[in-house]
């Protein structure tokens, strides 16, 4: 189920928020949690809520068991079991076709032509959002070992912060101290929705998906499908067209999560800071996917070693955390390619002093050019694709083409989309309790042309991580 | 809030008005079409095809003619097919073929059959290789691309089909969802301009050629015209063309759009969408037969001397050979024109086969896997 869908709109937030409303303590809880998992149950396939439920009852259990473990070699083993589960989980279905492809590809290499069809094809289906509670579980766990968190002993509790629909499929990547306390205030004193504060906030996430993400991709998505028939300038376009498309659709998803999560009364944490406006790299990871970005310098390049080591090994710690934070996004080495362009980009950033003498507006445009180069890795579906893409970026399809109406209406919603991201405020900044009537009455017409345009068969892209 | 609440309930609420208003419309002028679609007999020929809403034909020809054994899917490729090229007796088939139909449009043509309690013994499908190009603009069956997304996803098994009670309330669901469609929003404005213009509404054209253009067959007189089975018969000036011409326009064809497969970039929704079709045909128990047909010998000879045609045709004879035999469905590749002996006297232009082809090419996919048990699938 999508957020931008009737159904969601019109019969599940309703029901689930109306009777929300009337309850208190563990059946608030309950309720919560039995409809998070059907809506779970509707975002794809129903097995889905099975590993699910698998990682929810196993952490559940570790953290309590490990809470009253005082051997560290017990800990360590409590521990252990739940990274292998989860990360084992995470291996299965997000990544055993790639290994299986890849190991295939070098058996082929190596002529072993029967070994490698003998590996077969892995078709498996990856459940939606499986990373995000992933990472949550693993964030708890982590915390629960190193005695920075105590053990969560509401079972129902715990199955709501995995749970909480608004954050379930595509993140903000909520940590438990960011949600337990709240769903603990909120079945202490019911709910407390901040409707206004909510209800705009997920109706300018939606404008930002349905008017501006999903124009976007249909007109982007021919462009890419025949990369070798693109001349630069709509090389060029289509690379603009998706950065922009690739911002709206996360971006307006995590505002529509932070929305529904204020009509809970519940404050989910930030996900985007106007990352197009970004002076640096290193600015770009504090502001684009925050949440995924503070959970891979905490448990991943601090647990590395992160800056406490010499400039060799800190490099390397870069390199590493965003390589994985790559694949994190997907199975595929493109994904990979581009956690390494970035891992580059921020390990070059830090050795090349003449950064920072150049102008802000230097620095915002440079930072925005590179993000955008690493996009063509983020988008192809494989590495040939990528480079047809980037020989068209060179103009080696041509420079200079007939420009269809479509192209010319690309070209109108980029100027758009960049007028928005480097001029209007983020939109948690926007002073929405305190909107005036004109603006209400603009964000209503957005809002109204959305929900009209949303039966469009539509998808949000940060699902499928 | 009152300023957002209001502006979005006026603003949905004057949506809803519009697509209610020429939906209801639509509604009484589907009864007219198909009542006098029924007046359509066996016998008859209808002449001026050309100028006629073929969509809203076929889906009311069907909701009206008696149960067909044997029904045929596909583009205008196949819409010359007739009772007797089938040899099939007066009655037992039916030709849904429709210009630049695509999969979704079986699937709607297909759902009027089902839903009627017409399901055929026999489905004979005429595939275009082009049909699975993303970059092959085909657009026609966008007029009910409401209605396939609800098929696709009934089909899709996250309908309830096995549960009459509740598809009956996802179908209303499916209708009320429409209201707020933008996709019917543009028909509808589109049909209340026409009624301001003072134009008759979309499909009138159609109850007038079924009022006044029904002659008996035999009158056809070298015009183009078709006939209650559902097939055509093309005009004279057409179908006697000379050589020189339907050779230039076979190569204008191959050269132009390379067949309909420039820039060829694989539709795996569009194949998703025939997976789930002829699943839903096999498990209604309709015996499917399957054919990819052939192009003129100067189209088939440029597309064998383009690599990357040539991938692309065996792109999508894999993906329906894998299909076909999951299912058990006999499937012919006549690309070739020498496949089925047809040369190049026997097109009408590039990719449209002449009747004594096209007989041959029937023949063929009809008696393929004929001797296969049903029940061994």
């Amino acid at each position: 189920m999508l957020f931008s869908s009737l159904e969601f709109l019109v019969l599940f937030l309703p029901v689930t928020l109306l009777v929300a409303l009337r309850l208190r303590g563990q059946p608030l809880l309950w309720w919560i949690a039995v409809t998070s998992t059907v809506f779970y149950a509707f975002a794809g396939h129903w097995w889905f809520i099975v590993p699910m439920l698998v990682t929810t009852v196993v952490d559940y259990g570790v953290a309590i068991v490990m809470e009253r473990e005082h051997r560290p070699a017990a800990r360590r083993w409590l521990l252990a079991l739940s990274l292998a589960g989860n990360l084992g989980m995470l291996a299965y279905f997000k990544y055993s076709g790639l290994m299986a492809r890849t190991a295939q590809q070098g058996l082929r290499l190596l002529g072993l032509e029967s070994s490698a069809a003998a590996l077969g094809v892995f078709e498996i289906v990856l459940p939606a959002g499986i990373s995000f509670y992933t990472f949550q579980t693993l964030a708890y766990i982590i915390d629960v070992w190193r005695k920075q968190a105590p053990a969560e002993h509401n079972f129902i509790r715990f199955a709501g912060f995995v749970t909480f629909f608004p954050h379930l499929v595509a993140g903000p990547l909520t940590r438990h101290h960011q949600l337990i306390p709240q769903l603990a205030r909120i079945a202490a004193t019911g709910i407390d929705p901040r409707w206004q504060a909510g209800i705009f906030l997920f109706c300018v996430g939606l404008a930002k998906k349905v008017l501006l993400a999903d124009r976007l991709g249909n007109l982007v998505d021919p462009l890419l499908a025949a990369p070798l028939a693109l001349d630069a300038p709509r090389a060029w376009l289509a690379l603009l067209g998706y950065a922009f498309q690739i911002y709206f659709d996360f971006s307006g998803y995590s505002d529509m999560a932070i929305g529904l999560g204020r009509l809970f009364g519940i404050e989910l944490p930030q996900n985007f800071n106007s990352p197009y406006k970004a002076v640096s790299p290193a600015d770009f990871w504090r502001r684009w996917h925050m949440t995924l970005s503070f959970w891979l310098r905490d448990y991943l390049y601090i647990t590395l070693g992160g800056n406490r080591c010499g400039p060799a090994r800190r490099r390397f710690n870069l390199m590493a955390t965003m390589v994985l934070g790559g694949l994190w996004h997907g199975a595929s080495w493109t994904f990979a390619a581009w956690g390494t362009w970035h891992g580059l980009l921020l390990v070059l950033h830090q050795s090349i002093p003449v950064w920072s003498r150049l102008s802000a507006f230097w620095q915002r445009n440079l930072t925005f050019f590179l993000v955008c180069l690493g996009w063509v890795f983020f988008r192809a579906e494989s590495f040939a694709h990528a480079g047809q893409w980037f020989a068209s970026l060179a103009g080696a399809h041509g420079v200079a083409g007939a420009w269809s109406q479509e192209t010319l209406l690309l070209l109108g919603l980029v100027v758009v989309s960049l007028l928005i991201v480097r001029l209007c405020p983020n939109s948690l900044e926007l002073p929405l309790e305190r909107i005036g009537a004109l603006p209400q009455v603009g964000l209503a017409a957005a809002t109204a042309v959305a929900v009209v345009l949303m039966n469009y068969g539509s998808k949000f892209l940060y699902f499928q991580f | 809030m009152r300023p957002f609440s209001v502006t979005v309930a006026v603003l949905l609420a004057l949506v809803m008005a519009v697509n209610g208003a020429a939906t209801w419309d639509r509604a009484r002028h589907e009864d007219r079409i198909r009542r006098a679609a029924a007046a359509f007999r066996p016998g008859q020929a209808m002449l001026a095809y050309r100028d006629t809403d073929e969509r809203r034909f076929q889906k009311a020809r069907l909701a009206v003619i008696p149960p067909p054994r044997i029904v045929a899917f596909g583009s205008s490729r196949v819409m010359e097919v007739s009772t007797t090229m089938v040899g099939a007796e007066p009655g037992a088939f039916y030709n849904a073929g429709m210009s630049g139909a695509s999969v979704e449009d079986f699937i709607v043509l297909w759902s009027v059959l089902r839903d009627t309690g017409k399901v055929p013994a026999v489905a004979l499908f005429s595939l275009d290789n082009w049909s699975f190009n993303r970059s092959h603009p085909q657009v026609p069956w966008l007029v009910w691309a409401d209605e396939v997304n609800r098929l696709v996803d009934s089909m899709d098994g996250r309908g309830p089909r096995r549960l009459p009670r509740a598809e009956a309330v996802v179908y209303r669901w499916y209708q009320a969802k429409e209201l707020v469609s933008f996709s019917v929003l543009k028909t509808s404005l589109r049909d209340l301009d026409r009624l301001r213009l003072g134009r008759t509404p979309r499909g009138a054209e159609l109850v007038q050629s079924l009022a006044n253009e029904l002659v008996d067959e035999r009158q056809i007189a070298g015009r183009r015209a078709l006939l209650a089975d559902g097939s055509l018969v093309y005009e004279t000036t057409f179908a006697a063309r000379p050589r020189a011409e339907v050779r230039a326009d076979a190569l204008d064809f191959a050269v132009r759009t390379k067949a309909g497969l420039r820039d060829f970039a694989w539709d795996a929704e569009r194949a998703r969408r025939l997976r789930l079709l002829w699943e839903d045909l096999d498990a209604h128990g309709v015996r499917i037969h399957a054919y990819l047909p052939p192009y003129h010998p100067e189209v088939w000879d440029l597309i064998r001397r383009d690599p990357k045609l040539v991938e692309a045709l065996d792109e999508t004879r894999a993906f329906l050979e894998t299909l076909a035999a999951r299912l058990g469905i006999p499937l012919l590749d006549l690309s070739d024109p020498a496949a089925v002996a047809c040369g190049e006297d026997d097109f009408l232009d590039g990719n449209h086969a002449r009747r004594d082809c096209l007989k041959r090419i029937v023949a063929r996919a009809l008696a393929a896997g004929r001797a296969r048990p049903v029940a061994a699938r």
